[in-house]
C-alpha cells in the first residue's frame, strides 16, 4: 500500500493546479447542494398536506382552486354525505373561497401570498392546523396568518394587511408544522367574497370519520352528475398542486447534474496531467515492488481526496447559497434549508466526480511497463 | 501572426487527451446554456409574438393569478367606449389536463365575432366561418393537434373539463403561442364552467395613440368601476402567464450564469496546465526570437481553438435536442439570437481561460523557464 502520507504531499507539491480543480467541484457541488435543498423546500409543503380523513371538493374540470366556482348551495349536498365527521353537532365541512392575491408590503412593493376565505366556526375541518395565538378571523376584516409566513413578512396580531382593495387586521397567528397553511392568510370567507365580487365558493374541504368513509364520500361525490363536484382525498390533491413546482425542482437538480458531468471532465483533465508528469515516479514505484493496482489506487486516493476537498467546500457554499434571499417559483416566502440528506446526496455526488475522473487516469498510470516507465523523459 | 498556425496544431495535437476533455467539458456548458436559452426563449415567445406590444389586456387588478382574473363580461363594451381603443373583445381563459401524459391544454373561450377585430390570426376561411357558425366547434393551434394526435374534423372529448368539441379548424404556424391552445365559443365555456357574464381579460386593439398612455388611461377610466383593471400590453400580459405557470425564468437564466461561470474555470484551467507544463517549450520560443506578443496570441489561441470546437460540438448537441420530437411538440425552436449567443459564450470560455495563463508565459523570462525542470 503506497502511504497516505505520500499521496498528500503529492497533492501539495502540486497546489495550484489541484486548487483548481478543488474550486471547480466546490462550485458544481455548492450548486448542487442548494438545488437539491430547493428541490425539497418546494415540494415538502404539499407532500406533508393533507391527512387520509381530509377530502378537497371542487368545481369539476377546475384545474386549481382558482379556477374552480362552485354555487353556495352545494355546502347542504355535501354536508349530509354519509360518514362526514362532526362536532358539536357541526358538520367539519369548510366552505372556502380561495384567491391568490398580491399583497402591498411595507417597502412599498407588492408580494404574491395565498388567501383562504374561511368561516372561524368551521376551521375544526383542518386536522393539521393549529391556532397559536389570538383568535380565528370573523366577519369585520379580520385575518389569521401562518406563522412562518407572518416572520417572513415581519407581520405581528394587531398589523394591517392590503390586498383586495381593503385593510385586514391580523387577529390571530396559525402553524401547520410545514404545511401549505403556513403560508398561508385566512380571512371570513364572507368578506373575502364581498371584496372580490363573488356569489360563488371555490369548493369545501371536509373531513370524514376515518380514511374509509373518506374513500366513500370521494366515490359518491364524484358519481353525482347534478352538482359537477370533483372530490379528492387532501393528500392526493395536495401532491398534485404540487406537481408543478416538483417538475420545476427537478429540471433545477438535473441542470446541476449536467453541470456535475462538465466536472468530471474537468477533473480528469487534472489527474491525466498529474499522471502525465510522473510516469518516471510510477515506474520507481513499480521497481520498489509497489503493485499495479497499488498506483491505480495511490492516483484514485488522490483525486478522491482532492475532489473531497471541493465537495466539502462545496457543501459549505450551499449553506451559503441557501442564506439568499430569492424568491422561489411557486413559494415566494419559503425559506430553503439544506438538510443532512441534501449533504449526504452532495457527498455521494462528490465521491462519484473523484473516482470518474480518477478512473481513466489511475488506469494509465497502472497499465504502463515498468522499464518504459523509468525510460521515461522527465516532465513527458 | 498565421506562422503560429502549425506551432498551436502541433501543441493541441501533442496533447490530444486534454484537448479533446476541454472540448468535452466546453460542449457540456454550451449544450446547457443553449438549452436554457431555447427554454426561456420558447416560454416567452408569447411576449414577443407578432403584435404583442401594439395591442393590450385588461386584467383584475390585484390578484397574483393572472388566469385567475374575472372581470364582467360588461368590461368590453366599458373599455371600447374610452378614446383610442379601436376594437375590445372580452375572453375568457381556462386550463385543462389532458389524456395519460397530462397534457396542459389552455383553453379561451372567445367571441368568434369580435375576436379577430383584435387579434391579427391566420386561419382558413371556410374552417373560420363553419368555427363561428357552430357553438360546439373548437379551432385548434397545430402543434397542440400533433401533440395530441387530433385531427381537424375530430369529434374530441377534455374528459376531466367535461367539454367535447368538435374540430372545426387549425391555427397555423405563424409565431404565434395560440397555436397551442384551443379557441372556443365563450358563451359555452361560460355555461360549461358556471361562469356566465364573466370573462378572464379584455384584449384591446389600440387606435393610433401609444399603447402604455391608452393602458394607463384605460385604468384611469375604470378606477372607480367596481372591479379594479390592470391595463398592459399583450406582451406583459403574456409574460405574466408564463410567470404563473412557469414562474421560473429567472430562475433558468441563474442557473445559465452559473453554467458559464463553472466551465470557464474548467476551461482556464486546463489551459493554465498547459502552459505550466511548457514553461520549457516557452523559454525556449523566447530564447530564439519569439516576442511576448506572440507568445500571448499562441496561448490564446490554443485556447479559442478548444473553445471554437467545444461550442461547435455543444451547439450541435443542442441542435440535436431541439430538433427531438418531445423538444419540437413542446414548440421549442432555436432562433440565430440562441446561436449568436452560445457563440458569444464560447469566445468568453476561450479568452477567459486563456488569457491568465497566456500573460503568464509571456512575461516569463527566458533565462528562469529553460531551468525550469518538470
Amino acid at each position: 500500500m503506497i502511504p497516505l502520507d505520500y499521496i498528500v504531499r503529492n497533492i501539495r507539491r502540486r497546489s495550484r493546479r489541484a486548487l483548481m480543480t478543488v474550486v471547480g467541484v466546490a462550485l458544481v457541488i455548492g450548486i448542487y447542494t442548494v438545488m437539491s435543498a430547493v428541490a425539497t423546500t418546494m415540494v415538502s409543503g404539499f407532500r406533508q398536506t393533507g391527512t387520509d380523513d381530509e377530502v378537497i371538493v371542487l368545481q369539476a374540470g377546475a384545474l386549481t382552486a382558482d379556477f374552480s366556482s362552485v354555487a353556495r348551495s352545494a355546502q347542504v349536498y355535501v354536508e349530509t354525505r354519509e360518514g362526514v365527521a362532526s362536532r358539536e353537532g357541526v358538520p367539519l365541512v369548510s366552505p372556502e373561497v380561495r384567491l391568490g392575491c398580491t399583497l402591498a408590503t411595507e417597502a412599498g412593493g407588492e408580494t404574491s401570498v395565498d388567501v383562504r376565505g374561511i368561516q372561524a366556526g368551521r376551521v375544526a375541518a383542518y386536522g393539521q392546523v393549529e391556532l397559536t395565538d389570538g383568535a380565528w378571523p370573523r366577519s369585520g376584516f379580520e385575518a389569521c396568518i401562518g406563522r412562518p409566513l407572518a416572520d417572513q413578512l415581519g407581520v405581528r396580531i394587531g398589523s394591517t394587511l392590503r390586498f383586495e382593495r381593503a385593510e385586514w387586521r391580523v387577529v390571530g397567528l396559525m402553524d401547520s408544522g410545514g404545511c401549505v397553511f403556513d403560508q398561508e392568510i385566512w380571512v371570513d370567507m364572507d368578506d373575502l367574497a364581498a371584496t372580490a365580487q363573488r356569489r360563488d365558493i371555490s369548493g369545501f374541504t371536509l373531513r370524514a370519520v376515518d380514511a374509509d368513509h373518506a374513500a366513500s364520500i370521494i366515490r359518491a361525490i364524484n358519481e353525482n352528475p347534478q352538482h359537477a363536484l370533483r372530490a379528492r382525498s387532501a393528500p392526493a390533491f395536495y401532491a398534485r398542486a404540487g406537481a408543478s413546482s416538483a417538475a420545476v425542482a427537478g429540471i433545477g437538480s438535473f441542470l446541476a447534474l449536467i453541470i456535475a458531468v462538465g466536472a468530471v471532465f474537468g477533473g480528469m483533465n487534472t489527474m491525466f496531467a498529474n499522471v502525465a508528469g510522473r510516469r518516471r515516479e510510477f515506474g520507481i514505484l513499480r521497481a520498489m515492488g509497489y503493485r499495479r493496482w497499488n498506483v491505480l489506487f495511490a492516483v484514485l486516493v488522490e483525486s478522491l481526496l482532492i475532489c473531497g476537498l471541493g465537495g466539502l467546500v462545496g457543501i459549505a457554499l450551499g449553506f451559503g447559497f441557501a442564506r439568499i434571499p430569492f424568491e422561489l417559483p411557486y413559494l415566494a416566502h419559503v425559506a430553503v434549508r439544506v438538510q443532512p440528506a441534501h449533504v449526504v446526496q452532495s457527498l455521494v455526488l462528490t465521491i462519484l466526480i473523484g473516482a470518474l475522473g480518477g478512473l481513466l487516469p489511475a488506469l494509465l498510470a497502472a497499465r504502463q511497463h515498468v522499464v518504459d516507465a523509468l525510460q521515461a523523459h522527465p516532465g513527458s | 501572426m498565421f506562422h503560429l498556425l502549425p506551432l498551436m496544431a502541433s501543441n493541441l495535437w501533442r496533447s490530444k487527451r486534454r484537448s479533446i476533455l476541454t472540448i468535452l467539458g466546453i460542449a457540456v456548458a454550451i449544450l446547457v446554456f443553449g438549452a436554457l436559452h431555447v427554454a426561456t426563449d420558447t416560454m416567452t415567445m408569447g411576449a414577443r409574438q407578432a403584435g404583442a406590444d401594439e395591442t393590450l389586456s385588461v386584467r383584475r387588478d390585484g390578484r397574483s393569478n393572472v388566469l385567475a382574473s374575472r372581470l364582467p363580461e360588461s368590461y368590453e363594451d366599458r373599455v371600447a367606449g374610452i378614446a383610442g381603443v379601436a376594437a375590445a373583445t372580452g375572453i375568457l381563459a381556462e386550463l385543462a389536463i389532458v389524456g395519460e401524459k397530462n397534457v396542459h391544454v389552455f383553453l379561451r373561450g372567445i367571441d368568434p365575432g369580435a375576436y379577430r377585430r383584435v387579434q391579427p390570426l391566420q386561419v382558413d376561411g371556410t374552417q373560420w366561418a363553419s368555427f363561428a357558425e357552430n357553438r360546439g366547434a373548437a379551432i385548434v393551434g397545430h402543434r397542440l393537434l400533433e401533440k395530441l394526435d387530433w385531427n381537424v374534423g375530430d369529434e374530441v372529448e377534455l374528459a376531466e373539463a367535461g367539454l367535447k368539441l368538435r374540430i372545426a379548424g387549425v391555427i397555423p404556424p405563424q409565431g404565434l403561442d395560440l397555436e397551442s391552445h384551443v379557441l372556443l365559443h365563450r358563451g359555452h365555456l361560460q355555461a360549461l364552467r358556471n361562469r356566465e357574464g364573466q370573462v378572464t381579460f379584455v384584449k384591446v386593439a389600440t387606435g393610433e395613440s401609444s399603447p402604455e398612455e391608452l393602458a394607463a388611461r384605460i385604468d384611469d377610466r375604470l378606477a372607480t368601476a367596481p372591479v379594479p383593471t390592470r391595463t398592459t400590453t399583450s406582451a406583459r400580459f403574456s409574460e405574466a402567464v408564463v410567470d404563473e405557470f412557469m414562474g421560473f425564468t429567472a430562475y433558468l437564466r441563474l442557473m445559465a450564469l452559473i453554467t458559464v461561470l463553472v466551465t470557464t474555470l474548467g476551461a482556464a484551467n486546463a489551459v493554465a496546465m498547459s502552459v505550466r507544463e511548457r514553461t520549457r517549450d516557452f523559454g525556449v520560443l523566447k530564447t530564439v526570437g519569439y516576442r511576448p506578443v506572440e507568445i500571448l496570441a499562441l496561448v490564446v489561441g490554443e485556447s479559442l481553438v478548444l473553445a471554437a470546437a467545444g461550442g461547435v460540438l455543444g451547439l450541435a448537441l443542442t441542435g440535436w435536442v431541439v430538433h427531438s420530437r418531445a423538444a419540437q411538440l413542446a414548440g421549442f425552436t432555436w432562433t440565430p439570437a440562441t446561436i449568436g449567443l452560445a457563440a458569444i459564450m464560447a469566445l468568453v470560455i476561450g479568452l477567459g481561460g486563456g488569457l491568465l495563463p497566456a500573460l503568464r508565459a509571456a512575461r516569463l523570462r527566458p533565462v528562469e523557464a529553460l531551468r525550469v525542470i518538470d
